[in-house]
Protein backbone atom coordinates (compact mmCIF):
# COMPACT_ATOMS: atom_id res chain seq x y z
CA UNK A 1 0.00 0.00 0.00
CA UNK A 2 2.89 2.31 0.62
CA UNK A 3 3.41 3.00 -3.09
CA UNK A 4 -0.29 3.66 -3.55
CA UNK A 5 -0.12 6.20 -0.79
CA UNK A 6 2.99 7.74 -2.31
CA UNK A 7 1.16 8.05 -5.63
CA UNK A 8 -1.70 9.79 -3.82
CA UNK A 9 0.78 12.15 -2.20
CA UNK A 10 2.30 12.92 -5.58
CA UNK A 11 -1.09 13.68 -7.11
CA UNK A 12 -1.99 15.81 -4.08
CA UNK A 13 1.22 17.83 -4.31
CA UNK A 14 0.62 18.42 -8.03
CA UNK A 15 -2.91 19.60 -7.28
CA UNK A 16 -1.68 21.90 -4.49
CA UNK A 17 0.89 23.36 -6.87
CA UNK A 18 -1.73 24.02 -9.52
CA UNK A 19 -4.01 25.65 -6.94
CA UNK A 20 -1.04 27.70 -5.64
CA UNK A 21 -1.63 26.61 -2.05
CA UNK A 22 0.96 27.67 0.51
CA UNK A 23 0.85 24.42 2.50
CA UNK A 24 0.13 20.82 1.62
CA UNK A 25 -0.95 18.16 4.07
CA UNK A 26 0.18 14.55 3.63
CA UNK A 27 -0.12 11.43 5.80
CA UNK A 28 2.54 10.95 8.44
CA UNK A 29 4.50 7.83 7.54
CA UNK A 30 8.18 6.98 7.40
CA UNK A 31 8.29 6.77 3.62
CA UNK A 32 6.47 10.08 3.21
CA UNK A 33 8.77 11.75 5.71
CA UNK A 34 11.85 10.44 3.89
CA UNK A 35 10.55 11.59 0.52
CA UNK A 36 9.53 14.96 1.97
CA UNK A 37 13.04 15.43 3.39
CA UNK A 38 14.46 14.51 -0.01
CA UNK A 39 12.22 17.11 -1.66
CA UNK A 40 13.36 19.64 0.93
CA UNK A 41 17.03 18.88 0.34
CA UNK A 42 16.60 19.18 -3.41
CA UNK A 43 14.82 22.51 -3.02
CA UNK A 44 11.39 21.48 -4.25
CA UNK A 45 9.64 22.51 -1.05
CA UNK A 46 10.11 25.22 1.51
CA UNK A 47 9.54 23.42 4.80
CA UNK A 48 8.60 20.13 6.42
CA UNK A 49 6.58 20.40 9.62
CA UNK A 50 4.78 17.88 11.73
CA UNK A 51 1.21 18.64 12.62
CA UNK A 52 -2.30 17.35 12.95
CA UNK A 53 -5.24 17.44 10.60
CA UNK A 54 -6.01 20.92 11.93
CA UNK A 55 -2.64 22.39 10.97
CA UNK A 56 1.07 22.46 11.77
CA UNK A 57 1.94 22.05 15.45
CA UNK A 58 2.91 25.33 17.17
CA UNK A 59 4.72 23.26 19.79
CA UNK A 60 6.12 19.75 19.30
CA UNK A 61 3.59 17.01 19.97
CA UNK A 62 4.56 13.47 20.81
CA UNK A 63 3.27 10.85 18.39
CA UNK A 64 1.48 8.06 20.18
CA UNK A 65 -0.82 5.25 19.16
CA UNK A 66 -3.72 7.35 20.39
CA UNK A 67 -3.07 10.37 18.16
CA UNK A 68 -1.39 8.75 15.14
CA UNK A 69 -4.64 8.84 13.19
CA UNK A 70 -4.68 12.63 13.26
CA UNK A 71 -0.97 13.16 12.62
CA UNK A 72 0.01 14.79 9.32
CA UNK A 73 3.06 16.24 7.63
CA UNK A 74 2.72 19.82 6.43
CA UNK A 75 4.88 20.78 3.47
CA UNK A 76 5.53 24.38 2.52
CA UNK A 77 5.06 24.71 -1.24
CA UNK A 78 7.48 26.80 -3.27
CA UNK A 79 6.62 29.19 -6.09
CA UNK A 80 8.77 31.39 -8.25
CA UNK A 81 7.46 34.07 -10.58
CA UNK A 82 3.99 32.71 -9.94
CA UNK A 83 5.05 29.28 -11.19
CA UNK A 84 5.34 26.23 -8.95
CA UNK A 85 8.79 24.82 -8.31
CA UNK A 86 7.32 21.32 -8.03
CA UNK A 87 5.14 20.72 -11.05
CA UNK A 88 5.26 16.98 -11.57
CA UNK A 89 5.52 14.02 -9.21
CA UNK A 90 5.11 10.61 -10.80
CA UNK A 91 5.74 7.08 -9.60
CA UNK A 92 8.20 4.88 -11.48
CA UNK A 93 7.74 1.69 -9.45
CA UNK A 94 4.11 0.73 -9.37
CA UNK A 95 2.66 -1.69 -6.82
CA UNK A 96 2.37 -4.38 -9.48
CA UNK A 97 5.50 -3.40 -11.42
CA UNK A 98 8.45 -2.68 -9.16
CA UNK A 99 11.57 -1.37 -10.87
CA UNK A 100 14.79 -2.60 -9.32
CA UNK A 101 17.99 -1.46 -11.00
CA UNK A 102 21.66 -2.34 -10.87
CA UNK A 103 24.44 0.20 -10.62
CA UNK A 104 25.11 -0.08 -14.36
CA UNK A 105 21.47 0.61 -15.15
CA UNK A 106 21.48 3.56 -12.77
CA UNK A 107 24.50 4.95 -14.62
CA UNK A 108 22.63 4.55 -17.87
CA UNK A 109 19.61 6.44 -16.57
CA UNK A 110 21.66 9.13 -14.88
CA UNK A 111 23.64 9.74 -18.05
CA UNK A 112 20.46 10.77 -19.83
CA UNK A 113 19.60 7.54 -21.57
CA UNK A 114 16.36 5.63 -21.66
CA UNK A 115 16.13 2.62 -19.38
CA UNK A 116 13.69 -0.16 -20.23
CA UNK A 117 10.36 1.68 -20.45
CA UNK A 118 11.52 4.62 -18.33
CA UNK A 119 11.91 7.73 -20.42
CA UNK A 120 15.11 9.69 -20.20
CA UNK A 121 15.42 12.26 -17.47
CA UNK A 122 14.81 15.87 -18.33
CA UNK A 123 17.07 18.66 -17.06
CA UNK A 124 16.23 19.44 -13.46
CA UNK A 125 14.37 16.20 -12.98
CA UNK A 126 15.17 14.18 -9.86
CA UNK A 127 14.61 10.48 -9.29
CA UNK A 128 14.11 9.27 -5.76
CA UNK A 129 15.19 5.73 -5.03
CA UNK A 130 14.82 3.31 -2.16
CA UNK A 131 17.87 1.26 -1.26
CA UNK A 132 17.94 -2.25 0.12
CA UNK A 133 18.33 -0.92 3.66
CA UNK A 134 15.20 1.20 3.21
CA UNK A 135 16.89 4.55 2.80
CA UNK A 136 15.41 7.09 0.42
CA UNK A 137 17.82 9.21 -1.60
CA UNK A 138 18.31 10.59 -5.07
CA UNK A 139 19.56 8.50 -7.95
CA UNK A 140 22.85 10.41 -8.05
CA UNK A 141 23.49 9.86 -4.35
CA UNK A 142 22.77 6.15 -4.68
CA UNK A 143 25.20 6.03 -7.59
CA UNK A 144 27.85 7.74 -5.49
CA UNK A 145 27.36 5.14 -2.80
CA UNK A 146 27.27 2.34 -5.36
CA UNK A 147 23.97 0.93 -4.06
CA UNK A 148 21.45 -1.11 -5.98
CA UNK A 149 17.97 0.19 -5.45
CA UNK A 150 14.34 0.49 -6.41
CA UNK A 151 13.28 3.53 -8.45
CA UNK A 152 10.47 5.18 -6.51
CA UNK A 153 9.39 8.35 -8.25
CA UNK A 154 10.50 11.16 -10.49
CA UNK A 155 9.97 14.78 -9.59
CA UNK A 156 10.15 17.75 -11.88
CA UNK B 1 4.21 -5.80 -33.08
CA UNK B 2 3.90 -7.21 -36.55
CA UNK B 3 4.11 -10.69 -37.96
CA UNK B 4 6.85 -12.91 -39.27
CA UNK B 5 10.18 -11.18 -39.77
CA UNK B 6 8.71 -7.83 -38.68
CA UNK B 7 8.61 -9.20 -35.17
CA UNK B 8 12.39 -9.29 -35.21
CA UNK B 9 12.96 -5.82 -36.64
CA UNK B 10 12.89 -6.92 -40.27
CA UNK B 11 15.46 -9.69 -39.78
CA UNK B 12 14.50 -13.00 -41.28
CA UNK B 13 16.12 -14.97 -38.53
CA UNK B 14 18.91 -15.09 -36.08
CA UNK B 15 22.45 -15.62 -37.21
CA UNK B 16 24.35 -18.40 -35.50
CA UNK B 17 26.75 -17.47 -32.78
CA UNK B 18 30.19 -16.85 -34.29
CA UNK B 19 32.44 -19.86 -33.82
CA UNK B 20 35.39 -19.36 -31.56
CA UNK B 21 38.71 -19.62 -33.34
CA UNK B 22 40.54 -20.84 -30.22
CA UNK B 23 38.50 -23.54 -28.64
CA UNK B 24 41.12 -24.09 -25.97
CA UNK B 25 42.83 -21.33 -24.03
CA UNK B 26 45.68 -19.85 -26.03
CA UNK B 27 47.77 -18.98 -22.97
CA UNK B 28 48.18 -20.10 -19.40
CA UNK B 29 45.11 -19.39 -17.29
CA UNK B 30 45.02 -19.32 -13.51
CA UNK B 31 41.75 -20.87 -12.41
CA UNK B 32 40.31 -19.85 -9.07
CA UNK B 33 38.30 -22.54 -7.36
CA UNK B 34 34.91 -21.12 -6.45
CA UNK B 35 34.11 -20.99 -2.79
CA UNK B 36 31.97 -23.81 -1.38
CA UNK B 37 32.21 -26.00 -4.48
CA UNK B 38 33.64 -29.47 -5.06
CA UNK B 39 34.07 -32.27 -2.56
CA UNK B 40 35.05 -31.67 1.04
CA UNK B 41 37.91 -33.55 2.64
CA UNK B 42 36.89 -37.07 3.60
CA UNK B 43 33.95 -37.08 1.20
CA UNK B 44 34.36 -39.58 -1.61
CA UNK B 45 33.53 -38.66 -5.16
CA UNK B 46 31.56 -40.91 -7.52
CA UNK B 47 33.42 -43.49 -9.49
CA UNK B 48 34.20 -42.48 -13.02
CA UNK B 49 34.37 -38.81 -12.16
CA UNK B 50 37.24 -36.60 -11.17
CA UNK B 51 37.74 -35.00 -7.83
CA UNK B 52 39.00 -31.79 -9.37
CA UNK B 53 37.83 -30.34 -12.65
CA UNK B 54 40.01 -31.19 -15.64
CA UNK B 55 40.80 -27.91 -17.29
CA UNK B 56 41.28 -27.73 -21.05
CA UNK B 57 44.94 -27.86 -22.13
CA UNK B 58 46.64 -24.72 -23.35
CA UNK B 59 47.23 -24.62 -27.10
CA UNK B 60 49.29 -21.66 -28.21
CA UNK B 61 48.63 -20.10 -31.63
CA UNK B 62 52.01 -21.41 -32.83
CA UNK B 63 51.19 -24.99 -31.81
CA UNK B 64 47.79 -24.66 -33.40
CA UNK B 65 49.34 -23.37 -36.59
CA UNK B 66 51.74 -26.28 -36.65
CA UNK B 67 48.90 -28.73 -36.13
CA UNK B 68 46.50 -27.17 -38.62
CA UNK B 69 48.86 -26.01 -41.29
CA UNK B 70 52.14 -27.76 -40.98
CA UNK B 71 54.97 -26.26 -43.07
CA UNK B 72 55.77 -28.31 -46.19
CA UNK B 73 58.31 -31.08 -45.88
CA UNK B 74 60.01 -30.06 -49.09
CA UNK B 75 61.01 -26.51 -49.65
CA UNK B 76 61.39 -25.51 -53.23
CA UNK B 77 63.65 -22.78 -54.32
CA UNK B 78 62.91 -20.66 -57.39
CA UNK B 79 64.92 -22.89 -59.69
CA UNK B 80 63.35 -26.18 -58.62
CA UNK B 81 59.97 -24.54 -58.52
CA UNK B 82 60.25 -23.48 -62.11
CA UNK B 83 60.78 -27.09 -63.10
CA UNK B 84 57.48 -28.19 -61.56
CA UNK B 85 54.26 -28.32 -63.56
CA UNK B 86 52.14 -25.15 -63.50
CA UNK B 87 49.30 -26.80 -61.57
CA UNK B 88 51.62 -27.95 -58.76
CA UNK B 89 53.21 -24.52 -58.64
CA UNK B 90 49.75 -22.97 -58.15
CA UNK B 91 48.91 -25.50 -55.43
CA UNK B 92 52.13 -24.76 -53.54
CA UNK B 93 51.53 -21.05 -53.85
CA UNK B 94 47.92 -21.39 -52.62
CA UNK B 95 48.99 -23.51 -49.66
CA UNK B 96 51.61 -20.94 -48.71
CA UNK B 97 49.05 -18.12 -48.93
CA UNK B 98 46.57 -20.08 -46.81
CA UNK B 99 49.21 -20.70 -44.16
CA UNK B 100 50.07 -17.04 -44.19
CA UNK B 101 46.42 -15.92 -43.86
CA UNK B 102 45.76 -18.42 -41.10
CA UNK B 103 48.77 -17.19 -39.18
CA UNK B 104 47.57 -13.61 -39.61
CA UNK B 105 44.07 -14.49 -38.45
CA UNK B 106 45.47 -16.19 -35.36
CA UNK B 107 47.53 -13.13 -34.62
CA UNK B 108 44.47 -10.91 -35.08
CA UNK B 109 42.42 -13.14 -32.81
CA UNK B 110 45.10 -13.04 -30.12
CA UNK B 111 45.21 -9.25 -30.29
CA UNK B 112 41.38 -9.13 -30.11
CA UNK B 113 41.32 -11.37 -27.07
CA UNK B 114 44.02 -9.31 -25.42
CA UNK B 115 42.04 -6.16 -26.12
CA UNK B 116 38.96 -7.72 -24.57
CA UNK B 117 40.96 -8.84 -21.61
CA UNK B 118 42.36 -5.36 -21.12
CA UNK B 119 38.86 -3.93 -21.32
CA UNK B 120 37.60 -6.37 -18.69
CA UNK B 121 40.55 -5.56 -16.47
CA UNK B 122 39.88 -1.84 -16.80
CA UNK B 123 36.21 -2.34 -15.99
CA UNK B 124 37.06 -4.38 -12.93
CA UNK B 125 39.50 -1.71 -11.79
CA UNK B 126 36.88 1.00 -12.27
CA UNK B 127 34.35 -1.03 -10.36
CA UNK B 128 36.78 -1.61 -7.52
CA UNK B 129 37.61 2.10 -7.48
CA UNK B 130 33.93 3.02 -7.40
CA UNK B 131 33.29 0.61 -4.56
CA UNK B 132 36.24 2.03 -2.69
CA UNK B 133 34.90 5.56 -3.17
CA UNK B 134 31.45 4.42 -2.02
CA UNK B 135 33.00 2.94 1.10
CA UNK B 136 34.79 6.18 1.80
CA UNK B 137 31.74 8.33 0.98
CA UNK B 138 30.78 10.78 3.66
CA UNK B 139 28.12 13.45 3.73
CA UNK B 140 29.52 16.89 3.19
CA UNK B 141 29.36 19.47 5.96
CA UNK B 142 26.81 21.44 3.97
CA UNK B 143 24.54 18.39 3.83
CA UNK B 144 24.99 17.61 7.51
CA UNK B 145 24.50 21.14 8.81
CA UNK B 146 21.49 21.98 6.66
CA UNK B 147 19.64 18.84 7.70
CA UNK B 148 16.40 19.70 9.45
CA UNK B 149 15.71 18.39 12.91
CA UNK B 150 12.72 16.53 11.51
CA UNK B 151 15.14 13.90 10.28
CA UNK B 152 15.83 12.93 13.86
CA UNK B 153 12.33 11.49 13.95
CA UNK B 154 13.56 8.75 11.64
CA UNK B 155 16.26 7.68 14.08
CA UNK B 156 14.13 6.46 16.94
CA UNK B 157 10.79 4.68 16.92
CA UNK B 158 8.29 6.48 14.73
CA UNK B 159 5.51 6.19 17.30
CA UNK B 160 6.23 6.27 21.03
CA UNK B 161 5.29 2.87 22.45
CA UNK B 162 2.70 2.82 25.22
CA UNK B 163 3.93 2.76 28.78
CA UNK B 164 2.84 0.01 31.14
CA UNK B 165 0.32 2.31 32.86
CA UNK B 166 -1.17 3.35 29.53
CA UNK B 167 -1.43 -0.25 28.43
CA UNK B 168 -3.17 -1.19 31.68
CA UNK B 169 -5.55 1.76 31.34
CA UNK B 170 -6.38 0.84 27.77
CA UNK B 171 -7.01 -2.74 28.83
CA UNK B 172 -9.39 -1.56 31.54
CA UNK B 173 -11.19 0.71 29.11
CA UNK B 174 -11.66 -2.10 26.62
CA UNK B 175 -12.88 -4.43 29.36
CA UNK B 176 -15.37 -1.78 30.52
CA UNK B 177 -16.66 -1.35 26.98
CA UNK B 178 -17.03 -5.08 26.59
CA UNK B 179 -18.86 -5.37 29.93
CA UNK B 180 -21.21 -2.55 29.00
CA UNK B 181 -22.09 -4.24 25.75
CA UNK B 182 -22.70 -7.56 27.44
CA UNK B 183 -24.87 -5.87 30.08
CA UNK B 184 -26.94 -4.09 27.44
CA UNK B 185 -27.45 -7.33 25.57
CA UNK B 186 -28.52 -9.10 28.77
CA UNK B 187 -30.92 -6.27 29.61
CA UNK B 188 -32.50 -6.45 26.15
CA UNK B 189 -32.95 -10.17 26.55
CA UNK B 190 -34.46 -9.72 30.00
CA UNK B 191 -36.94 -7.12 28.70
CA UNK B 192 -38.01 -9.50 25.96
CA UNK B 193 -38.32 -12.34 28.48
CA UNK B 194 -40.57 -10.25 30.73
CA UNK B 195 -42.71 -9.28 27.76
CA UNK B 196 -43.03 -12.90 26.80
CA UNK B 197 -43.78 -13.92 30.39
CA UNK B 198 -46.56 -11.34 30.65
CA UNK B 199 -47.92 -12.28 27.25
CA UNK B 200 -48.22 -15.94 28.33
CA UNK B 201 -51.13 -14.93 30.55
CA UNK B 202 -53.32 -14.89 27.45
CA UNK B 203 -51.89 -18.02 25.84
CA UNK B 204 -54.22 -20.89 25.22
CA UNK B 205 -52.79 -23.72 27.25
CA UNK B 206 -56.00 -25.58 27.94
CA UNK B 207 -58.88 -26.65 25.72
CA UNK B 208 -61.33 -24.41 27.53
CA UNK B 209 -59.11 -21.36 27.08
CA UNK B 210 -58.70 -22.17 23.38
CA UNK B 211 -62.46 -22.40 22.93
CA UNK B 212 -62.93 -19.17 24.77
CA UNK B 213 -60.37 -17.41 22.59
CA UNK B 214 -61.88 -18.81 19.39
CA UNK B 215 -65.35 -17.69 20.49
CA UNK B 216 -64.12 -14.22 21.30
CA UNK B 217 -62.26 -14.00 17.98
CA UNK B 218 -65.43 -14.87 16.05
CA UNK B 219 -67.84 -13.03 18.28
CA UNK B 220 -70.39 -10.65 16.74
CA UNK B 221 -68.65 -7.61 18.24
CA UNK B 222 -65.26 -8.58 16.81
CA UNK B 223 -66.70 -9.34 13.39
CA UNK B 224 -68.47 -6.00 13.39
CA UNK B 225 -65.23 -4.14 14.06
CA UNK B 226 -63.54 -6.07 11.25
CA UNK B 227 -66.44 -5.22 8.92
CA UNK B 228 -66.13 -1.59 9.88
CA UNK B 229 -62.45 -1.53 8.97
CA UNK B 230 -63.03 -3.37 5.67
CA UNK B 231 -65.92 -1.14 4.74
CA UNK B 232 -63.94 2.06 5.01
CA UNK B 233 -63.15 3.82 1.74
CA UNK B 234 -59.41 3.70 0.99
CA UNK B 235 -59.38 7.49 0.53
CA UNK B 236 -60.70 8.00 4.04
CA UNK B 237 -58.53 5.38 5.66
CA UNK B 238 -56.34 8.05 7.28
CA UNK B 239 -59.33 9.65 9.00
CA UNK B 240 -60.52 6.47 10.69
CA UNK B 241 -60.14 6.46 14.46
CA UNK B 242 -56.86 4.94 15.66
CA UNK B 243 -56.94 1.47 17.07
CA UNK B 244 -56.54 0.85 20.75
CA UNK B 245 -52.94 -0.17 20.18
CA UNK B 246 -51.54 3.34 20.58
CA UNK B 247 -53.54 4.07 23.70
CA UNK B 248 -52.47 0.73 25.14
CA UNK B 249 -48.77 1.39 24.50
CA UNK B 250 -49.05 4.88 25.93
CA UNK B 251 -50.75 3.63 29.02
CA UNK B 252 -48.18 0.90 29.51
CA UNK B 253 -45.33 3.39 29.11
CA UNK B 254 -46.82 5.71 31.72
CA UNK B 255 -47.84 3.08 34.19
CA UNK B 256 -44.68 1.00 33.63
CA UNK B 257 -46.28 -2.25 32.57
CA UNK B 258 -45.70 -4.58 29.65
CA UNK B 259 -48.46 -6.73 28.19
CA UNK B 260 -50.57 -5.82 31.23
CA UNK B 261 -47.92 -7.21 33.54
CA UNK B 262 -45.07 -5.57 35.44
CA UNK B 263 -42.21 -4.32 33.27
CA UNK B 264 -38.57 -5.25 33.78
CA UNK B 265 -37.90 -1.94 35.56
CA UNK B 266 -40.70 -2.64 38.01
CA UNK B 267 -39.44 -6.16 38.60
CA UNK B 268 -35.89 -4.94 39.14
CA UNK B 269 -37.02 -2.17 41.48
CA UNK B 270 -39.02 -4.68 43.51
CA UNK B 271 -36.16 -7.16 43.65
CA UNK B 272 -33.68 -4.45 44.66
CA UNK B 273 -36.00 -3.30 47.43
CA UNK B 274 -36.22 0.09 45.79
CA UNK B 275 -40.00 -0.02 45.71
CA UNK B 276 -40.13 -0.88 49.41
CA UNK B 277 -37.78 1.95 50.19
CA UNK B 278 -39.95 4.35 48.19
CA UNK B 279 -43.06 3.09 49.97
CA UNK B 280 -41.42 3.50 53.31
CA UNK B 281 -40.29 7.00 52.45
CA UNK B 282 -43.77 7.85 51.23
CA UNK B 283 -45.32 6.54 54.43
CA UNK B 284 -42.86 8.48 56.52
CA UNK B 285 -43.64 11.59 54.52
CA UNK B 286 -47.35 11.04 54.98
CA UNK B 287 -46.91 10.49 58.74
CA UNK B 288 -44.79 13.58 59.14
CA UNK B 289 -47.25 15.58 57.04
CA UNK B 290 -50.10 14.35 59.24
CA UNK B 291 -48.21 15.41 62.34
CA UNK B 292 -47.51 18.81 60.83
CA UNK B 293 -51.16 19.26 59.91
CA UNK B 294 -52.22 18.23 63.41
CA UNK B 295 -49.86 20.72 64.99
CA UNK B 296 -51.01 23.43 62.62
CA UNK B 297 -54.66 22.71 63.47
CA UNK B 298 -53.97 22.78 67.18
CA UNK B 299 -52.08 26.06 66.80
CA UNK B 300 -54.92 27.59 64.85
CA UNK B 301 -57.46 26.40 67.42
CA UNK B 302 -55.35 27.85 70.18
CA UNK B 303 -55.06 31.19 68.38
CA UNK B 304 -58.81 31.18 67.72
CA UNK B 305 -59.51 30.52 71.35
CA UNK B 306 -57.21 33.30 72.43
CA UNK B 307 -58.95 35.64 70.04
CA UNK B 308 -62.35 34.68 71.38
CA UNK B 309 -61.22 35.19 74.97
CA UNK B 310 -59.75 38.54 74.05
CA UNK B 311 -62.99 39.62 72.37
CA UNK B 312 -65.00 38.48 75.40
CA UNK B 313 -62.73 40.45 77.74
CA UNK B 314 -63.04 43.56 75.64
CA UNK B 315 -66.85 43.25 75.59
CA UNK B 316 -66.98 42.82 79.37
CA UNK B 317 -64.79 45.85 79.88
CA UNK B 318 -66.94 47.96 77.60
Amino acid sequence: MSLVHLANVGAHLQNCSMARLPLAKIPYTKLHLKVALGLYQQGFIDSVTRGSVAGPDPTPVEVTYDNIATRRLWLGMKYRNDRPVLSKFQLISKPNRRVFVTVEEMEQLASGKKLRYINQLKPGEIVFVRTRDDQVMTLIEALRRNLECELLCRVQ
Amino acid sequence: MGKGAARFGGKSGFLPKPREIFKQPYKHVVYQKEKDTGYADGIQHPRGTTRDLIRPPVVTPEERLLRTAHPPKTVYNAESMAKLPAEQQANIKNAELRRQYLAESYKAEVSRLERLEALERRKAEEKAKREQEAREYKQSNAEVYTMPTVEQYLDGPFIRPRTEEETALLKQKRQANRDTMILKEKQDRAVKLVELYNATANFAVTEEKLKELVDSAFSERKLQSVRNVLGVDTNRLGTTPASGMFEKTLEETIVGTVNRGPSLDTVEATLDGFNEAILETAQQTIESRKLELKEMTEEKQRQLQELQEKMLREREES
